[in-house]
C-alpha cells in the first residue's frame, strides 16, 4: 500500500514529495519575533557540508533564509490542511513557498549581498512562483530530532542584511505582524 | 575599489556560481523588473 500523507500536528509546513530533508530540528523562536522555526537539514548543499534551511511561521507570515544574509518574507501563500506548502530547490535546498505573490526588494548597498540577491532572484524566477496545490506532499514528523542547531546556522536576525518580500502588501508596515517585528524588519529594509 | 577588494568580490561570485551553477538559475534581466516605489530615494523593485 502506498504511503498515505497524513499531516502531523508537530509539523509547521507541508513538504512537496521528493524534496525532503535528512532531519528536522525545532529551533523554537530563534528569530525572537514570536515565530516557530523548523530547521531542515541535509548533509550537503552541493559542495559544502551541513546545510540547515530554516522556515519560520508566524500566523499568516512565513520567513525563510537565503545564504545566511537574506531574509525572505512570505505572505498569501497556498495552504493545505492549514499549513504552507514548501518545496526545497534541488542541490542547494533553498526553501520556496507556493504562492502567486511576486518578490519585492531593494538592492543591498554591499556588493556581495547584491550578488547573493541576484542568485536568489534567479532561483525564484526559475521556480516560477505558483500556488500549486496539486503537489504530492509528505510527512516529516518522523524526521524531527531533539538536537541543537549549531550557533552559526541558527535562524536569527543578527546576520540578516537584506529582505525580499514575497507578499501582496508592498510595505512592511502593512504586513500582519506585531509592531516590534515591524520595527526590526523596517530597520533592516531601510538600511540595506 | 582596491584590487584586494575586487579579487575578494570575484572570488565570492565564483563561489556562489559554483554552488548555485548546478541549479541552472534563470538569469535576471532588467526587463524582468519593475520599479514600484522609492525609500530614502532608493528604488524598490518587483519581479514582473
Amino acid at each position: 500500500m502506498a504511503n498515505q500523507y497524513i499531516p502531523s500536528s508537530d509539523e509547521i509546513v507541508n513538504i512537496k514529495k521528493g524534496s525532503s530533508p535528512s532531519k528536522v530540528i525545532d529551533e523554537g523562536d530563534s528569530l525572537d519575533i514570536d515565530t516557530k522555526v523548523h530547521s531542515f537539514y541535509w548533509p550537503l548543499d552541493g559542495y559544502k557540508k551541513d546545510d540547515y534551511e530554516p522556515v519560520g511561521i508566524n500566523g499568516k507570515i512565513a520567513f525563510t533564509r537565503f545564504h545566511y544574509h537574506g531574509l525572505c518574507i512570505w505572505e498569501k501563500f497556498s495552504v493545505s490542511e492549514g499549513k504552507p506548502i514548501v518545496t526545497f530547490s534541488p542541490i542547494v535546498h533553498t526553501p520556496i513557498l507556493c504562492t502567486q505573490s511576486k518578490p519585492i526588494f531593494r538592492y543591498p548597498s554591499d556588493l556581495k549581498r547584491r550578488i547573493e540577491l541576484y542568485f536568489l532572484l534567479g532561483i525564484l524566477k526559475k521556480n516560477k512562483i505558483n500556488s500549486n496545490l496539486k503537489y504530492e506532499l509528505e510527512n516529516y514528523s518522523n524526521k524531527l530530532v531533539n538536537e541543537d542547531v549549531p550557533e552559526k546556522s541558527l535562524f536569527t536576525l543578527k546576520d540578516i542584511k537584506y529582505l525580499v518580500l514575497i507578499t501582496e502588501n508592498k510595505k512592511i508596515e502593512d504586513l500582519d505582524i506585531n509592531d516590534i517585528m515591524k520595527e526590526k524588519l523596517e530597520k533592516i529594509f531601510s538600511e540595506q | 575599489m582596491h584590487m584586494d577588494k575586487c579579487i575578494e568580490i570575484v572570488q565570492f561570485a565564483d563561489e556562489l556560481k559554483q554552488k548555485f551553477g548546478e541549479v541552472e538559475i534563470d538569469p535576471i534581466k532588467e526587463s524582468d523588473l519593475i520599479e514600484i516605489d522609492k525609500i530614502n530615494g532608493k528604488p524598490v523593485y518587483s519581479l514582473k
